[in-house]
Formats: C-alpha cells, sequence, structure tokens
C-alpha cells in the first residue's frame, strides 16, 4: 500500500526534478533554471503570477470575511439562499466563469459595456469601457469570484464554532461593539483569514482556464500558461520542468507558513458548553450588507450563468434577443459535432473511475492509518495529503514526464488522465474520509468485536454505515472536481482523450461563444445535478 | 493499446498489398475496407462547423464510414500530430492544415503516404506536390476586414499601413502566428512585402490578439474590435451571409494567398478509409460546397464563383510560399510573440 | 433604595413565556442565588439583567434608573457589570494577565493602576505563576479562576454568574464555591448568582430565589426556603422533603388513606378540599410494630431500602411511596409491615 502510494505521488515529482536538472544529452546542468532567471519571458510570468495571486487573496479575504460574518453573526435576511448561492459558486468551474466574463466584459462587445455606453449614450471605442476583462485586474477579479467562497466558508465555519460568550464576555467589561470586533472577534478568526488568504493564493496560482481566456489576449502570462506554451511542439521539457519547480516551492512554502500560524497558541476555543450564537441587529446597515451579497452573487452566478443561457439560444452573442433566437447551437453540439459524444463519454469514463477508485483508496487508506493497521501508517497519510502541495499543472508535467517512456507508455490513453485525477483529488478525499472516521470513535467497533463480529465483519455492520455520508460525499466531490479539471488535463489530452473541459477550450481558440454556451450549461447541470445527489443520498440519521 | 497497434499495423499492410499503386480512384473493394475500419479520423484547421459540414456531407455518401473531426489551428494541429508521433501514438488519418510548410516537413520525415486523387489531376501543377503527396484542398485569403456599424466606410482603411493610423489605436484584432497557419502564412507574407518595422509599429497599437483566423472576424462582427488585421475570408462571406455588420478590405499592398493541403499519414490507422475520404474531399462537389457554405477558394477547374464575390482573379494576391517560410518559422514565431505577446 | 430591581420582567419566545412577571429586589452588596431547573427561566432573567437580552414587558432599574425596558436598552458595555459565563469564556487567543486586564484596558485605567490591579486580582485568585500562560495551557479550574479575576478586576457594581461551577469536577467546585463567596465578602460587589445546584445556593447565597416556569415560586434565606417551603414544587426541588397528596378536614388535620394526620405548620385549605403537605426524610419515624399510639401513624410495606453508611434510607409504600431516613442500625427486610409515625409540628401544609 505505501509502496504503491508512493509510487503515485513521488514518481512524477522525482522525474520532474531529474528532468529539470538534465539536458538533452542526459547530463545533468543547471542551465533550465539559469535560462529560467536570467529570460524576462519567465521572470515576468512569475512575477505576474504571484501579485496577481496575492491580489485575489487580498480581494477575497476583503469580501468574503465581511460576508462571513454577515451570515453567521447577523439578522441578515435571506442568508439561506446566500448559503445556496455562495455553494453554486464553489462548484462552478472558474473557467466557465471566464467564458462568460467574456462575454460580459468585453471592452467594447460585452453586454455589461453595451449597456453602459447605453446608458450614458456613449460609443464603444470612443469612451473608456466600463470593465476591460481582458487585462490582469480582468484575470484577478474572475479569479477572486470563483476562489471567495474558501475563504467565505473558513471564517463562516470558525465565526459558528465561536461561542457568542467570548464576545459577550468583552461587552460586559466595557468594550464597544467595534473595540469588541477589533480584540476578540478579529484575533479570533485570524486564522481562518490567514488560511482562507492562502488557499486563495494558491487556487489562483494553479489556475490554467482563466488566464488563457482572459489574460492571454492581453498579452500577459502566467506561469501555468508560460509552462503550457513550453508544451507546445516542439516541447521543451527541461524548461517545463524547471518552470514547474519554483511553483512547487511556492506552495510547500505557504502550506508550511500555514501550519506554524495555525500551530502557535492554542487556537482552538476551549471550556464547556457554550450558550451559542448571539445574532446581531443590522439596522439600516442591512441594505449595503445586502448590497455586497447582491455584487458578489450577481458577478458570480447570476450574470454569467445568465449570460451562457442567452448566448446558447441566440445566433450573434452581441446582438439583442429579439429575431436572434435559435437552438442551432445546440443542435451542433449534439447532433454534428462530432467531438460532443467522445468528449462526454471520456469525462464520464474519467469522473466516475477516478471517483472509485479515489474513494476506496481514500478509505482504506484512512481506515489503515487512523486505526494504524499497517507498517508505515503515518507514511500513509502523508503520502495522502501530499499532493495538495503539487499544483494541477506541474502533477501533469511530472506524469508527462513519468509515462511518456518506456516501460510504461501510458501517454494518448485516459489512463494518464486518470492518473492525474486520482493523484490530485486524493487529499480531499483522504481528508473527508479521515474526518468521518474520526468522529466513529473506535468503541463503537470494540462494542462490535466484543459482541462476536470480526474485524472485517465490523468494518461492514458498524464501520462502513457510519461513514457512509462521508464516502457518498468524497465520491460525488471527486467526480465534480474531475469533470471540470482543465489545467493538468490540458498537457495530457490528445485527440482520443479529449474531455468537456478541453473541447470548450478548443471551441474558444476560435471564439465558438454559442456551443461552449451549450457545453458549459451542459456540464453545470451534471455538476448540480451532483450536488443535489449528495443531499438526497445523505442519511440524516447520522448527521 | 498494444493489440490496437498490432491490428492497424496488419491492416496497413493488407491494405498496401491489396492496392496497386496506380489504382487510386475508390473502388467498391475499397469501400469494403475502409467499411471494416470503421471510421475515418480527420485533423483539420478548417471552421469547425464547416468542417462537420463536410463530414455530414461525407456520412451521407458513406453511412458506414463515420468522420471523427479533430478541429484545431493549423499550427496546433502541426504540434499534436508531432507530438504524438513522437509518443508512439498513431490517430490520425487524413490531415488538413493551411500552414503548407507542414506539409514540406511531414514529407521530410517520411510520415506521409502517396496518393493523388482523381480530381486533383486536373489541378494545375503549382497546386500540388510534384510527389503525389498533398495537393491544395481549400485555400483562402487572409484579408482586412472592418465593422461597417462602428467605421463608416470613408474612413476604413485602405491598406496595412493605413492601420498605423493613431485613430485605429485599440481597434485592431489580429490572429496569432504562433497558433494559426493562415496567420503564420499572412504575417510571413506582410514581413516580405513591409519588412518587420511594420509590425514593430502595429504592435504599438494596442492589438487584441486572439488565435485564430477564425476567430477575429467573430470579434469584428461581434463589435468587440472594428478593424481586422487579418482573418479568413470564407469566415466573412459566412458573417456576410449571417448579415452581420462586416466588409472585407482587400489591401492595397496586396492579400496574402493561403493554400490549405490535405495528406494522408503513412502510418493512417484506418488507410482505405483515409483514401476513400481523401479522394471524396477533392470532389467538384464538396469543392463547391466548401465554396457555397465555407466561403473557401478553389482551385478545382469545374466549381463556380458564387455572384457578389470578387473573383480571385481581380484582387492583388501575395502568393503563398512554404518553401522558403519553412526554415524561418520558429523566428517568425518567436519575434511576434517578443512583440504581441503569447 | 434597593440597588437592583427587576419590576415585573417578562420575556417570551413565541409562545412560549421563558420569563414571566418577575419582581426582585436586590439591596448593594447582597449575593442573590436565582435556583431552578432548567428552562426556569433563569439564565434568561441573568441575560436581560447583563443587556444580551430586551424583555418584552417590565423594567429593569439599576440605583432607581431605567436600564432595560421594552422601550430600549443600555448595550452591556455601558452597565459597569461583570458576568462569569458557564462556557468560562476565557480568550484563548490572550495571556492570563491580557485577559485579566481587559476589563480595565476597557476603562482607559492608567496603566500603573492597571497593572497593579491586576497582579492583585492574579493573586487573589492564586494565578501570579500562570499570568504569562495562553488558557490552552490550564486547567479548568485555573480556567475557571482566570474568569473569576477577569470579572473582578474592574471592581464592577454588579457580578453576574451564570452557573459558573457546573463544567468543574465534584472537588473543584466545592473549593471554588468558597473561594467565590470569599472573594464577594472581600470585594462586596452585589452578585447574581444562577445554578440549578441547589447545595451551591445554599452555601453560597444571602437570598434564593427558586424559579419554576418563568415564574418566582419563593423569595428567601437559605433557612427560609429549606425550612419553610411554601409550594411543592419548593419543597421537592429543595429535596430531602416527601410531599404527600391529602384531603384538609379542618384547620388542623388532613385526611390520608383513610387515616388522620395533624399538621402543625404551614396553612392548610378550607375543609374537603385536596392539598398537600410535606415533612422532611429524617423527620419521620419508622418501626417494625405497631406502637402504642397510632395516632398521627400510617401503616405501609417497605418497597426498598438502601445503607448510606450514616443513615439507612426506606421506600416505604403508605398509599403512596415515601423516602423516609432512619439511623443506620435499623434494618428491616422489603416486604415487612411497618409503621411511620409523623410528628405534627414537622409537617408543613401547602395549598400550592
Amino acid at each position: 500500500m505505501v509502496v504503491l502510494l508512493a509510487a503515485l505521488v513521488l514518481l512524477p515529482l522525482f522525474w520532474l526534478t531529474v528532468t529539470s536538472f538534465t539536458d538533452n544529452a542526459k547530463h545533468f546542468t543547471l542551465e533550465h533554471y539559469r535560462h529560467f532567471l536570467d529570460d524576462e519571458s519567465f521572470v515576468k510570468p512569475f512575477i505576474t503570477t504571484l501579485w496577481t495571486s496575492a491580489a485575489v487573496g487580498v480581494l477575497c479575504v476583503l469580501t468574503a470575511a465581511p460576508m462571513g460574518w454577515l451570515v453567521a453573526r447577523t439578522e441578515l435576511p435571506g442568508k439561506r439562499l446566500f448559503r445556496v448561492l455562495i455553494l453554486a459558486s464553489f462548484v462552478t468551474p472558474p473557467f466557465l466563469g471566464g467564458f462568460a466574463w467574456v462575454l460580459l466584459g468585453g471592452p467594447n462587445a460585452g453586454i455589461i459595456n453595451q449597456w453602459y455606453y447605453e446608458l450614458f449614450g456613449l460609443k464603444a471605442f470612443e469612451a473608456q469601457p466600463l470593465v476591460n476583462i481582458f487585462s490582469a485586474w480582468g484575470m484577478v477579479f474572475v479569479m477572486a469570484l470563483y476562489t471567495f467562497p474558501y475563504v467565505f466558508t473558513f471564517v463562516a465555519n470558525s465565526l459558528d464554532v465561536i461561542p457568542s460568550d467570548l464576545e459577550e464576555a468583552s461587552a460586559i467589561l466595557g468594550a464597544p461593539p467595534w473595540r469588541t470586533a477589533l480584540h476578540i472577534t478579529f484575533p479570533l478568526v485570524m486564522p481562518a483569514l490567514v488560511a482562507g488568504f492562502l488557499v486563495a493564493f494558491l487556487q489562483s496560482m494553479t489556475l490554467f482556464g482563466v488566464p488563457a481566456i482572459l489574460a492571454l489576449p492581453a498579452g500577459i502570462d502566467t506561469m501555468t500558461t508560460k509552462i503550457w506554451s513550453l508544451f507546445q511542439f516542439p516541447p521543451k521539457l527541461g524548461l517545463a520542468a524547471a518552470a514547474s519547480v519554483p511553483l512547487l516551492i511556492v506552495t510547500v512554502v505557504l502550506l508550511r507558513a500555514q501550519a506554524a500560524i495555525m500551530g502557535r497558541r492554542g487556537y482552538s476555543v476551549i471550556g464547556g458548553k457554550s450558550t451559542g450564537q448571539r445574532l446581531a441587529r443590522l439596522g439600516g446597515w442591512a441594505v449595503p450588507a445586502l448590497g455586497l451579497f447582491v455584487f458578489v452573487l450577481g458577478c458570480s452566478i447570476i450574470l454569467p450563468y445568465g449570460v451562457l443561457l442567452r448566448t446558447a439560444f441566440v445566433k450573434n452573442w452581441s446582438g439583442p434577443v429579439e429575431g436572434n433566437l435559435t437552438l442551432e447551437h445546440w443542435r451542433f453540439v449534439f447532433f454534428e459535432f462530432s467531438q460532443t459524444r467522445d468528449a462526454l463519454l471520456n469525462t464520464f469514463i474519467l469522473g466516475s473511475s477516478a471517483a472509485t477508485v479515489g474513494t476506496i483508496l481514500a478509505t482504506t487508506i484512512g481506515y489503515l492509518s487512523l486505526r494504524k493497521l499497517v507498517w508505515g501508517h503515518r507514511y500513509l497519510s502523508f503520502l495522502a495529503t501530499a499532493p495538495v502541495a503539487i499544483p494541477g499543472i506541474v502533477l501533469a508535467v511530472g506524469l508527462f514526464l513519468s509515462y511518456t517512456t518506456p516501460p510504461l507508455v501510458l501517454y494518448g490513453t485516459l489512463w494518464i488522465i486518470f492518473l492525474a485525477y486520482v493523484t490530485k483529488e486524493l487529499p480531499v478525499g483522504y481528508q473527508q474520509v479521515a474526518s468521518s472516521l474520526r468522529s466513529v470513535h473506535p468503541e463503537l467497533e470494540d462494542a462490535s468485536r466484543i459482541f462476536g463480529a470480526t474485524r472485517l465483519g465490523t468494518l461492514g455492520r458498524i464501520t462502513a454505515p457510519l461513514i457512509r455520508n462521508g464516502v457518498v460525499a468524497t465520491w460525488i466531490f471527486i467526480f465534480i472536481g474531475s469533470i471540470r479539471e482543465l489545467s493538468a488535463t490540458i498537457l495530457l489530452f490528445t485527440a482520443r482523450t479529449k474531455t468537456i473541459s478541453v473541447t470548450m477550450f478548443d471551441l474558444r481558440e476560435s471564439n465558438d461563444w454559442g456551443p461552449i454556451a451549450v457545453l458549459s450549461i451542459t456540464m453545470l447541470v451534471i455538476t448540480f445535478m451532483m450536488v443535489a445527489a449528495v443531499t438526497y443520498f445523505t442519511d440524516r440519521r447520522l448527521t | 493499446m498494444e493489440s490496437f497497434h498490432r491490428r492497424s499495423f496488419i491492416a496497413a499492410l493488407i491494405a498496401a498489398a491489396a492496392l496497386p499503386v496506380a489504382a487510386q480512384e475508390t473502388t467498391p473493394a475499397m469501400v469494403a475496407a475502409a467499411e471494416k475500419e470503421g471510421k475515418v479520423v480527420w485533423y483539420s484547421s478548417v471552421d469547425v462547423k464547416v468542417a462537420e459540414g463536410v463530414a455530414k456531407a461525407f456520412r451521407e455518401a458513406y453511412p458506414k464510414i463515420p468522420v471523427e473531426v479533430e478541429r484545431s489551428g493549423s499550427e496546433r494541429v502541426f504540434q499534436r500530430i508531432n507530438q504524438e508521433y513522437q509518443s508512439g501514438i498513431k490517430n490520425v488519418d487524413v490531415v488538413n492544415s493551411s500552414d503548407a510548410s507542414h506539409f514540406i516537413f511531414w514529407k521530410d520525415q517520411k510520415w506521409l503516404a502517396p496518393h493523388t486523387p482523381p480530381d486533383v489531376k486536373r489541378f494545375a501543377a503549382r497546386y500540388k506536390d510534384p510527389d503525389g503527396y498533398f495537393a491544395t484542398w481549400r485555400a483562402t485569403l487572409s484579408v482586412m476586414a472592418y465593422n461597417t456599424k462602428l467605421v463608416p466606410e470613408a474612413d476604413a482603411p485602405k491598406g496595412y499601413l493605413d492601420l498605423l493610423e493613431p485613430k485605429w489605436k485599440g481597434k485592431l484584432t489580429k490572429a496569432h502566428p504562433g497558433y494559426s497557419g493562415t496567420a503564420l502564412t499572412g504575417t510571413f507574407a506582410l514581413t516580405k512585402a513591409l519588412g518587420w518595422e511594420y509590425l514593430e509599429k502595429l504592435s504599438k497599437q494596442g492589438v487584441q490578439q486572439l488565435q485564430s483566423t477564425t476567430a477575429t472576424p467573430k470579434s469584428i462582427a461581434s463589435g468587440e474590435r472594428m478593424v481586422m488585421v487579418d482573418g479568413n475570408e470564407y469566415n466573412m462571406f459566412i458573417e456576410i451571409d449571417k448579415k452581420s455588420p462586416v466588409k472585407i478590405v482587400y489591401a492595397k499592398e496586396g492579400t496574402p494567398f493561403v493554400g490549405s493541403p490535405t495528406a494522408i499519414f503513412a502510418g493512417a490507422p484506418h488507410p482505405n478509409a483515409a483514401r476513400v475520404f481523401q479522394n471524396f474531399l477533392y470532389t467538384a462537389k464538396i469543392q463547391q460546397l466548401l465554396i457555397d457554405e465555407g466561403g473557401a477558394r478553389s482551385v478545382h477547374p469545374d466549381v463556380k464563383e458564387p455572384v457578389g464575390r470578387t473573383p480571385l482573379a481581380q484582387i492583388k494576391v501575395l502568393p503563398d510560399d512554404p518553401v522558403a517560410m519553412l526554415p524561418k518559422v520558429e523566428e517568425i514565431k518567436k519575434r511576434y510573440t517578443a512583440l504581441f505577446g503569447n | 433604595m434597593a440597588h437592583l430591581e427587576l419590576d415585573n420582567l417578562s420575556k417570551h419566545y413565541g409562545a412560549v413565556r421563558s420569563v414571566d412577571g418577575v419582581s426582585l429586589s436586590v439591596e448593594r452588596g447582597e449575593f442573590i442565588c436565582l435556583l431552578g431547573p432548567s428552562g426556569c427561566g433563569k439564565t434568561t432573567t441573568l441575560r436581560m439583567i447583563a443587556g444580551f437580552l430586551e424583555p418584552d414587558a417590565g423594567e429593569i432599574r439599576v440605583s432607581g434608573k431605567v436600564i432595560s425596558s421594552p422601550r430600549g436598552v443600555v448595550p452591556p458595555e455601558r452597565r459597569q457589570m461583570s458576568m462569569i459565563f458557564q462556557s468560562y469564556a476565557v480568550w484563548p487567543h490572550m495571556t492570563v494577565q491580557q485577559n485579566v486586564a481587559y476589563g480595565l484596558r476597557m476603562k482607559s485605567t492608567p496603566a500603573a493602576e492597571r497593572d497593579a490591579r491586576t497582579a492583585a486580582m492574579l493573586a487573589a485568585t492564586k494565578l501570579a505563576a500562570q499570568a504569562q500562560r495562553y488558557p490552552s495551557e490550564l486547567s479548568g479550574g485555573q480556567q475557571q479562576r482566570v474568569a473569576l479575576a477577569r470579572a473582578l478586576a474592574p471592581n464592577p457594581d454588579i457580578l453576574l454568574l451564570d452557573e459558573p461551577l457546573s463544567n468543574l469536577d465534584a472537588n473543584l467546585r466545592g473549593d471554588m464555591r468558597f473561594e467565590i463567596r470569599r472573594l464577594h465578602d472581600e470585594f462586596q460587589n452585589t452578585s447574581i448568582y444562577v445554578t440549578h445546584d441547589q447545595t451551591e445556593a445554599m452555601t453560597m447565597a444571602d437570598r434564593i430565589v427558586v424559579m419554576n416556569a418563568g415564574r418566582i415560586e419563593q423569595i428567601g434565606t437559605p433557612e427560609d426556603v429549606y425550612d419553610r417551603p411554601n409550594s411543592k414544587f419548593v419543597a421537592r426541588f429543595i429535596g430531602a422533603s416527601n410531599v404527600l397528596d391529602a384531603v384538609s378536614v379542618s384547620q388542623r388535620e388532613v385526611e390520608v388513606a383513610g387515616k388522620r394526620i395533624a399538621i402543625g405548620l404551614g396553612e392548610l385549605a378550607a375543609p374537603g378540599t385536596p392539598m398537600s403537605f410535606c415533612v422532611k426524610t429524617h423527620d419521620l419515624a419508622l418501626t417494625a410494630s405497631a406502637p402504642a399510639d397510632t395516632a398521627n401513624t400510617l401503616p405501609g410495606v417497605v418497597r426498598g431500602q438502601a445503607y448510606l453508611g450514616s443513615q439507612r434510607d426506606y421506600i416505604v409504600d403508605v398509599g403512596q411511596e415515601i423516602l423516609i431516613a432512619t439511623p443506620p442500625g435499623f434494618n428491616v427486610p422489603v416486604g415487612t409491615q411497618v409503621h411511620v409515625k409523623f410528628e405534627p409540628d414537622r409537617c408543613r401544609g401547602l395549598t400550592r
């Protein structure tokens, strides 16, 4: 088990490192790194990547932290709806948002700019557009729209477990609300904010779709698009590997920093039973608070979904709707476009097999390591969580290097993409299953064995039913994560192994927005059906 | 995978043995063998809807041989095939690319199979490879164009040098030679006619950089940009047929001619289907379809230009020169990327 | 003038009357316990006093000034109160010293005075050695003392305590009871202490307020509520009492199981009316043979017994099951016919 997992996780990293230090004659060289540092066309994307990711992190914290507080701690109306919509932004693939924002925020034909020009009697090209999505800030904006749910969830969850007592204790000792917020609430959610910032940073740093859609047309490269362009024929594998290593290092450093920050002081809230949450009245502040939600969710959900729907049903996406309606794009995608069927099939095969194998793997590893049943159980949990530190595109470079040369040639088959998905999703799956397993007290299993059941029997009769919700959720998480994957797939697919996401990416090359919108909607429908399935299959007795 | 390769390899051997070299017409035996192979895989850089239209026509003629279309930009098609061949993946049967230099490269690599469809015998010599490896399947012009709602006719640019006027700053769109074969061929022709200094000046005009020459016409049709520096003439015809507010400009400096050949790969997994399909591609019927529905130019002697389109003879053309371009491809892409970004 | 006054205070949650017309007057420096089972409204009352909840009806006054009414409440931070929470609510991101100094900081006390006062409080609560520790490094008892020191440091007008000992184990709880009372005697804050534990209330309070279903059942000194309960609820809740159902027959007698029992204390209902009376378990005499004088005696059958070392408890069925504490040497088996003697001046008539 340990060896299998090590091969899965470490082999790509091994080849990545080796290739980055090897020249064409297979000799040791630092040339690739020297090239990286000397060449403006590498340093600039790296700097762009760092500052845009940091900007996304800051933007997410500035908007999502108040949103988290408003939902967790105030009498804001419509909280349940907001939570649902934030979940929707969470599961919306960022590159779909990128597509939608091209249609919304293109400087001249974008729907928002059209409204803006019309409203103020301006003319496109003469006036400055209201938004120009083809820019570094456009990219930051769209990435933030689909990463803010991380920060929101961290903040809201952490406020959920901070008892109101801690704030009331401050109030009764004479602190006005703003001082309580400053001295008590803010420091207590600080770890969540830091964690949220780092996750948002890492997410943005590793995204491929949004920069490729929004920044490339403006002539701006990020590390992911740079690595991708190095992969075009003739592939410069040594350079691509060397360019991947800095991303890997940044990720590892940030994750360590996070662990260090979270680990100091006993931040976990202590003490006994608390009186629960007291909700603040908003009064007149409800209006700006609602405004924040309407703006953020409008930009991440309402407008993008709206424009995709519109584009799927009109001939010319920038024209008016009247007299422009058509089902042509649907007919084309589902009856003429020969790639649709294969791409859908590949996506389903990959999604369900990665989900099934990933869930089995995560559950087995979780059980073996948490119940300390095999040698090396500590390495197991380390290896299962290690891929968190590997950005998708870096993993793809590693997998490409590992499986295009004998003994195992997997490039050109679904297997290599399958491996990428399983590896990439393993940490999420493992965490999910492990937390379910932790909530099953070992005494529940001991009780079964004392009454005569074997370990295996206990696993089947007691443990499995108790962690069922976690396992179902894991399967669906991995499935959703896999069908939307773009940043690793983009390097690993071949003509026969296309998925829906790369098909859409290819269609974008020729600006075929109608078919893209149709496929986007299809993908969203599948995703939301899966989310609904989680709810449906959840055993309520265990929640 | 293993058995798959072996089977297709044996099939190729049988096909090669069964077919006398001269007999390149579609025979019932060839069709039967093609049907047994099950399908044909076609990589093409033609607009995806035109590609699927061709595939549909083929399906109507040969219902038992479905066409798998893999559409991408010419340079991407080239990269994909090379990457696949380097990794030992033989997936492609028939290829079409708007960068004619690709075919010279593949021919040098000995990756192509010689095959002359019956119709090609009647093509002028300059539209086909002397050794019979490829021939111009379609042609397009890399034209300039503008949005008629946003630009009055009097203000419209007449040629490439007009685009350097300050008033066009931030209003231009252009395809990328690193991605599009048409853009590469056209950009190469521009550097020959106007020099790199022209592109340097153009790069300071805030040009929207799209990837494909199929994308730029859509950009001006939607009004995202006013003027297109290069784009497929055939996409322009499609837009004009859709009543989009656009108009073509044949630049006074000349319009790059972009021949787009097709060829069969020697390692094609479906060799008979490839030949049936290749023959079909050059028939007058499909050539006419390319013109009527695809807006392309054809070098087939039997086709008719529709009314309303400027006949090729009346346009000042900058001819393509794949042999001269091939050694310069990397340099063009690199210098261009340095000026315009990726 | 009373220091703290609750005047007809009410709080409803939907149809549930959590606090229903509570009136109470507390003198300066007094230690009051609100005692009752969970859900009786005692914590809601306390949180209204703190200003975390606003009343639906009635008023809260401090030194005659209204601080809470349905028309508005003074926010908690302006009430000059302190509170100790059930969960301690010690801030995990601050050291012990920072926790304790917090209230003084909020009052902008000069640094020197603040440090001195904090040090004094830490000494008083025996926490000086832990001043620089974080709460997660402390035991439950130490955290409790941090909460206490923190609450007392600003020398609050009124100290509110919300079941502060319920998360401690039994030994510590005993120590902390005396600790809290000692600190109260030292600093003389007006204290309102909420608990469901009658021992806590008995050992600490100047006066106990027994609450049930949102209403006050009885207010009095520990002796009052223990010796002179005024209702069935108080008699049962304060413990060690049997409450028997009976029917009044005269001004001095009731009828139980067909026999007359003379009642010396409390009030009796009008003759012929059902009522109750209570008697402590150790105020009943149990004999195996019938006594010569069977007046005020009921026959019964032993249903169970338990040896507790210093006494032996019996459950006896006299038509109703009652609990009787006897000397440990008195030992009869289950099923034995026995006789239970009621002393009239130990029996208290209850009309509600």
